[in-house]
């Protein structure tokens, strides 16, 4: 066998020094406390293997307790393949789903920066913010008339728009861990505001955590945004500009309370009646249901609207199961499923 | 294909081998300069398991240890393979622009003087 080195012989690994039985039996606790941290079906299949590495090794270094670095690579390494678990266990509809998610809820999510109250009123600090009744596309006029009043606002406002959507350039890019990291950061970051009761970028605060939750989920588990794209493909995203719009102004209406709008619920279910009708093909209903996943952050505003605070939430597991078992059905009706195009 | 995998494969390209073995035979292979951890190591052969590139030749117990080896499949002799020729390929590439480079520093600097000439200026 090769590969010898100074290491001593594969062929007697675990033997520690004589007299250090132990020394021996502790050591092999703690390895085994840590890589309780394995999934079950990993355990059983290298635990007794791993043991018997790690134990050659510590012989080999002379170590009586596992170092720094080999605890944080079994743990590192027991974490990922616990996520990698949950990956390949997950069905390939719920997969595909959340890949379109990893994709567009950035989208959203920059959007809800975007009409939060205090983002508006750090816009405009010094001019007595915004609240109150405002015409949307004043927001645009007002940026150009109070720039030199609000440079950190500004700087801000870049920083805070393009926070979210990094994770969905980098996948674009191929670089999906930095993408994870990255998500994570953001997510972790959110969380450590809102504990401390510090405003965060958006005004529905679990809502908005909720999405930055499932985007990192969304990332890890499935093929993420490029997935998301070939899935939806250009023409689907032209066909969703529309519907997203349209809640889009229901959101600004609901919420800023432009009176020259007059949208209301009944409106937009009406609208996606319609557009459901208009395009009544296999694709266009797919397209359709996969988009509520990520537009389920928009319906939350619409039930707010509708003064049911209750059911705000639910609004998004509801149509995320609902887009599941069609995404489902469809794939076992129409195989191989390669592209949502390829299968209406 | 990352280094530790590349190397990983390498060594079970010598023969069935099992964790350990592995360990010590990439150390050898990269001169030290890879040093595999357990997590890293099992991570690595899960995956390859998965895709097929490698699969378990034996199992035994020594010293009431569980041991067991790895062998390449035929398909990871063919990824092997592959990559080597890729790695084969850039080296290649990278080893005429180097000698193209060093040509062209010659040329630039003029012809490198015989010893006992000399030099051009004529001031030493």
């Amino acid at each position: 066998m090769s590969g010898q080195g100074d290491d001593p012989s594969p062929d007697s690994p675990g033997q520690l020094p004589a007299g250090d039985t132990a020394s021996a039996a502790s050591l092999e606790r703690r390895y085994r406390r840590l890589l309780a941290w394995y999934p079950a079906d990993y355990r059983s299949m290298y635990a007794e293997e791993m043991l018997g590495v790690l134990m050659a090794t510590a012989s080999a270094h002379g170590s009586s307790r596992p170092g720094a670095a080999e605890t944080l690579n079994l743990i590192g390494s027991a974490l990922r393949a616990r996520l990698r678990a949950i990956g390949t266990g997950t069905d390939p509809a719920w997969r595909d789903a959340l890949a379109v998610y990893s994709l567009v809820a950035p989208v959203l999510v920059t959007a809800a920066i975007y009409r939060a109250p205090w983002f508006l009123d750090f816009l405009l600090w010094g001019q007595g913010g915004l609240r109150g009744g405002i015409d949307p596309l004043a927001v645009l006029h007002i940026y150009q008339l109070h720039l030199p009043f609000s440079v950190l606002g500004w700087i801000m406002y870049v920083i805070t728009m393009a926070t979210p959507m990094a994770p969905v350039i980098l996948s674009l890019l191929r670089l999906r861990r930095t993408a994870i990291l990255v998500a994570a950061i953001v997510l972790s970051w959110t969380t450590v505001q809102a504990s401390l009761g510090w405003q965060i970028q958006a005004s529905d605060t679990v809502a908005f955590m909720a999405l930055l939750a499932v985007e990192l989920a969304a990332l890890i588990v499935s093929d993420g945004p490029r997935r998301g794209l070939r899935l939806i493909g250009w023409r689907g995203l032209l066909m969703a500009v529309p519907w997203l719009a349209l809640l889009v102004l229901v959101d600004l209406q609901a919420n800023v309370g432009y009176p020259g709008m007059h949208f209301n619920r009944y409106v937009v279910v009406l609208a996606l009646i319609g557009m459901a009708g208009t395009l009544a093909s296999a694709k266009a209903r797919r397209l359709l249901l996969l988009f509520t996943i990520p537009a389920s952050p928009l319906v939350i505003f619409i039930q707010r609207y509708d003064g049911s605070p209750d059911l705000m939430y639910l609004a998004p597991a509801v149509l995320s199961l609902v887009a599941f078992f069609v995404s489902r059905r469809s794939r076992h009706k129409q195989q191989p499923d390669h592209t949502i195009g390829n299968v209406a | 294909m990352q280094e530790p995998t590349f190397l990983i494969l390498t060594a079970l390209a010598a023969g069935p081998q099992h964790g350990y073995g592995i360990m010590t035979d990439v150390a050898s292979i990269s001169a030290g300069r890879v040093r595999l951890r357990a997590g890293t190591l099992y991570t690595a052969l899960d995956r390859l398991k998965s895709d097929g590139s490698i699969d378990v030749d034996r199992e035994e117990i020594v010293d009431g240890r569980l041991r067991r080896y790895y062998r390449l499949t035929p398909s990871g002799t063919a990824v092997l393979s592959a990559e080597a020729e890729r790695m084969r390929h850039s080296a290649r590439i990278a080893t005429a622009r180097l000698r193209k480079l060093a040509g062209r520093t010659v040329t630039a600097r003029g012809p490198v003087p015989r010893p006992g000439a000399a030099p051009a200026g004529g001031t030493a």
